[in-house]
């Protein structure tokens, strides 16, 4: 059945060729259909696959080419099928293929419908080749790829100078993670000879054993491309503004897939990260201070997206969290659970923006949820997921996570605090959110407000599928630590046991932080209740009485114009001394040079008469002096 | 008066008077007269050839250069219709100075001959063979027929193109309008200026307007 | 046997030479200068001749054949040449002919 595992990356290409190709003048709004086709092959493929291997999830991989080969070392272009892959392509298609629906009433009044399904399916495939690479120069070709569609869907309003600037800081930001990746994946070359994930994860010990300094050091790069990709801090900042680009994107890129892009390739990499502590630290450290950084910038933020997007990066941190301790089977779970409650968010404000006439800021919002019920109450769904409510998907992976870390120990204390604090941060600004923008009096002019109306059908089936996702994906983690996904991953991870970071706990245990994480949730809810539904402020009173505090979370903690302070205007200063040196100096030398030989040829070019018999004299003025030499000097 | 002095003076007249006609072909100004210089040029150094034993060469540069090289400079000149001496400067601005390297490198080639010669083996050639092989135009006959097969058809592919080449170059063309892309700005002005209004005959001499 | 000696041939054989080059480099009558090359050639003809009479190898004379072939060729090339020029330009005058003028 492995043999058909081309199709699922194929099958969007195809779309995506079709549309690129016929798009623009033949095809038009019939792009959609062709997007939706593709990516629901890839979907169908992927479930059918995932069925066949249900039971026996080794890891297999299809050669299609080899690429290249030079002495020993030989590039081949393959295709992996493991649990891992398995679970990350489901996620990835469904996903995918709900945001292909959604986009299609989305973007139907869009003139750049057809380009906007020509990028959409070339992500896609990009993606599923990312999950499904077999060794690392393809994950990072398709790393590269994956990001090469998000600047473009970032800037895909390009016309809107704020989106353009976005998408360039996107592109930026992850050329420092990716340059970090780029030495990383260089020096695995160099130390282990190979790029292909087996093999690598065979020396790996050896390795270890020798030079355990040069493991870090390769896996902490790997993980800057992971902070690139994954938007850790302090590389996080440019998922918020990446929000420019259309909601599905958000929804699909900046939440579901591209950014666990980092989260999947240090899981991926665990046989290596295993044998350093050092780097499962770091890997923890940045993960919980990134949880917790992001939460708060996400208390103050009023633009509904916004919110959205540095609960993305908190919990992404909270992933890699777990990374860190060693629970990677949490962190997938968490990572697929959050694919869909996030994804669903995002569609849902999607869905309020285009409800409301393109607004986007929550202080203009308020009391939306009887004019748009299926909207409000699935998006209510999914904001319980995100803070954590039993039953549903999110409590279930975070409560996971969040008891790994304690159960590592040590450290491990520090980082559950960091966890759970974020967590209760999480519950209140989701809850905010929601409250802002569904319930409490209605802040829009009643002129606006009357014009708010329900998303049309096919934007909000894909939100009932995805509230349903939301509500019962996280059961493949129950009972907690022995749930489907966990026999399912329990070979991929491995070696996560037998380095001894997996722990299992006693039945009390579990129930203990499970009790713990509901009442944070609850609390969490009840303060975001009590200060924006009982006394319904309007949001400006809010602010007011947080004061500075209120200032520094607004601003991002100042870190945007730091970057734009030091970093940018310290590199304009550097490139402007560069510039006067190039101008002055350089050029100086390059035009005296220019003028030295054009005076000379000026000179010469005197003698160019372009008469045949002037040139004609030189001949034989040449050959007589050659002669009077060869008379005077050899005789 | 041994042979060998009558020689010597049958040489010293047809070298003399070759080289009287050569500097007239240079220095006349009429074109018929330096073409009928060039004629008095190859009779004597026919002589010449006589005077080598090469009785064949002799012949055959009276018939190629007198009876075909130089009536073709004849034709041309009548072609054209530039008989007449034209009045202008016949000698260039290099002339003293051309004329004094000239004479140096003359000197240098005496020079050189009087002393540097290394003469080669004698080859089989000789007088006797010659003779029997029935004399000069047998021998060498049997030299470029034998030996030189090769190279001499090859001349023939040579005089072919030749051929070929002439009648393409000369062929009369009815004026095409050539593409901007293949004369220069002046020329293409020169053009639009004489498809304008006037016809040939007081145009800008194009030639003119690039030179200098 | 050669009589007078070699030296004399090669002697009257640059004397034309010379002369041939001189025309060419002072002649303005393109014609003229094409006569030239031909008294060039002629005394190439006679070295060869020279030598070849000298050395009592006939492959000397056998190459004046060949000159002879190039000096015809030459000419009837070099006459088509001008024809064209002619047509073209209105004149013979090599001092007009520069478009080599870089």
């Amino acid at each position: 059945m492995a043999d058909v595992a081309w199709l699922i990356p194929l099958l969007p290409f195809v779309a995506f060729a079709i549309n690129g190709v016929f798009g623009r003048k033949y095809l038009k709004k019939h792009t959609g259909l062709v997007a939706n086709a593709g990516v629901l092959g890839a979907l169908v493929v992927s479930v059918a696959l995932f069925i066949t291997q249900l039971d026996h999830a080794e890891p297999q991989s299809v050669t299609l080419w080899t690429w290249a080969v030079s002495g020993d070392f030989a590039l081949d272009i393959a295709l992996r099928v493991d649990a891992l892959t398995l679970v990350m392509l489901l996620v990835v298609t469904s996903v995918s293929f709900m945001v292909h629906v959604y986009s299609i009433g989305y973007m139907d009044h869009d003139p750049g419908f057809w380009r906007f399904f020509t990028y959409l399916p070339l992500f896609v495939f990009a993606m599923i080749m990312l999950v499904m690479a077999n060794n690392l120069l393809v994950l990072f070709v398709f790393w590269e790829a994956v990001g090469l569609c998000s600047y473009l869907l970032i800037g895909f309003w390009f016309d809107r100078q704020s989106a353009s600037a976005a998408a360039v800081k996107a592109f930026l930001t992850n050329r420092i993670g990716d340059v970090g990746f780029l030495i990383g994946l260089l020096l695995a070359w160099y130390v282990f000879g190979t790029l292909d994930y087996d093999e690598i994860f065979v020396q790996a010990p050896a390795v270890a054993a020798v030079t355990p300094g040069m493991l870090t050091i390769i896996c902490l790069l790997l993980f800057v491309g992971a902070m690139g990709k994954s938007a850790q801090f302090p590389l996080h900042v440019w998922l918020p503004d990446a929000m420019e680009g259309p909601t599905p994107v958000s929804a699909l890129i900046h939440a579901a897939t591209m950014v666990t892009a980092g989260v999947y390739m240090v899981a991926r990499f665990n046989p290596l990260y295993v044998l350093s502590a050092n780097a499962m630290a770091v890997v923890a450290i940045v993960g919980a201070f990134t949880a917790l950084f992001a939460a708060t910038i996400g208390l103050a933020q009023n633009d509904i997206k916004r919110v959205l997007a540095y609960s993305t990066v908190s919990q992404l941190g909270l992933m890699f969290m777990a990374l860190g301790v060693g629970a990677f089977t949490a962190a997938i779970f968490h990572l697929a659970t959050h694919a869909f409650f996030k994804g669903l968010l995002f569609l849902g404000s999607g869905s309020v923006i285009h409800g409301t006439n393109e607004e986007q800021d929550m202080q203009r919002m308020g009391g939306l949820f009887g004019k748009m019920p299926v909207t409000g109450s699935t998006y209510i769904i999914g904001g319980l997921a995100l803070s954590g409510i039993i039953p549903l998907a999110g409590f279930w992976s975070k409560d996971e996570l969040l008891g790994a870390t304690l159960l590592a120990g040590g450290m491990g204390y520090l980082l559950y605090a960091l966890g759970a604090l974020a967590s209760f941060l999480t519950a209140i600004y989701t809850f905010r959110m929601i409250i802002l923008t569904f319930f409490g009096k209605t802040r829009m002019e009643t002129e606006r407000f009357s014009h708010v109306h329900e998303s049309p059908r096919v934007m909000t089936i894909p939100l009932i599928v995805l509230a349903v996702g939301a509500a019962i994906a996280g059961f493949v983690g129950v009972p907690p630590e022995h749930g489907l996904i966990h026999d399912y991953l329990h070979d991929t991870f491995l070696a996560a046991e037998l380095a001894g970071l997996v722990h299992k706990p006693s039945t009390a245990f579990v129930l203990g932080v499970m009790a713990v994480s509901t009442l944070i949730a609850l609390v969490g809810i009840l303060i975001a209740y009590s200060v924006f539904m009982r006394k319904s402020p309007a949001p400006e009173t809010v602010a007011g009485r947080a004061g500075p505090l209120h200032t520094l979370l607004v601003n991002k903690y100042f870190l945007d114009d730091f970057y734009d302070t030091v970093l940018a205007g310290g590199t304009r200063g550097v490139g402007w001394l560069f510039a006067w040196f190039d101008l002055n100096i350089v050029d100086g030398i390059v035009n005296l040079i220019g003028l030295v030989v054009s005076e000379v040829g000026g000179g010469l070019r005197r003698m160019q008469t372009g008469r045949l018999e002037n040139y004609a004299f030189s001949v034989v003025l040449g050959t007589a002096l050659v002669l009077a030499f060869y008379i005077i000097m050899v005789r | 008066m041994t042979s060998e002095t009558l020689l010597t003076l049958i040489f010293a007249y047809f070298a003399l008077a070759s080289v009287v006609f050569a500097v007239l072909v240079i220095m006349l100004r009429n074109p018929v007269q330096c073409a009928l210089s060039l004629v008095g040029v190859v009779f004597h150094l026919a002589g010449i050839f006589i005077l080598l034993r090469a009785e064949f060469l002799a012949a055959a540069h009276i018939i190629i250069y007198a009876g075909a090289i130089i009536v073709l400079f004849l034709f041309t000149m009548m072609l054209l219709n530039i008989g007449a001496v034209e009045r202008v400067r016949q000698f260039h601005v290099q002339a003293p100075l051309a004329i004094v390297i000239g004479a140096i490198l003359f000197l240098e080639f005496i020079v050189l001959t009087g002393a540097t010669i290394t003469i080669g083996a004698q080859g089989p050639h000789s007088p006797a063979w010659v003779a029997g092989q029935g004399g000069n135009v047998q021998a060498l006959g049997q030299v470029l027929f034998r030996d030189y097969l090769l190279p001499f058809e090859v001349a023939s592919v040579l005089l072919t193109a030749a051929v070929v080449g002439a009648i393409v170059l000369a062929r009369q063309r009815p004026r095409r309008p050539r593409s901007s892309s293949e004369m220069g700005v002046s020329e293409w002005m020169a053009e639009r200026y004489e498809k304008a209004n006037v016809r040939s005959s007081n145009r800008p001499n194009s030639a003119e307007e690039i030179g200098d | 046997m050669i009589i007078p000696a070699l030296e004399y041939y090669l002697v009257l054989g640059a004397a034309l030479f010379i002369i041939g080059l001189l025309g060419v480099l002072v002649r303005r009558n393109l014609l003229i200068v094409f006569m030239s090359i031909e008294l060039i050639l002629l005394g190439a003809n006679v070295t060869f001749v020279g030598f070849a009479v000298a050395l009592d190898n006939m492959l000397g004379q056998a190459f004046v054949i060949f000159s002879l072939t190039v000096a015809a060729a030459e000419a009837a090339v070099g006459l088509a040449i001008i024809v064209a020029l002619s047509r073209h330009r209105d004149t013979l005058n090599v001092d007009e002919i520069n478009t080599l003028k870089g």
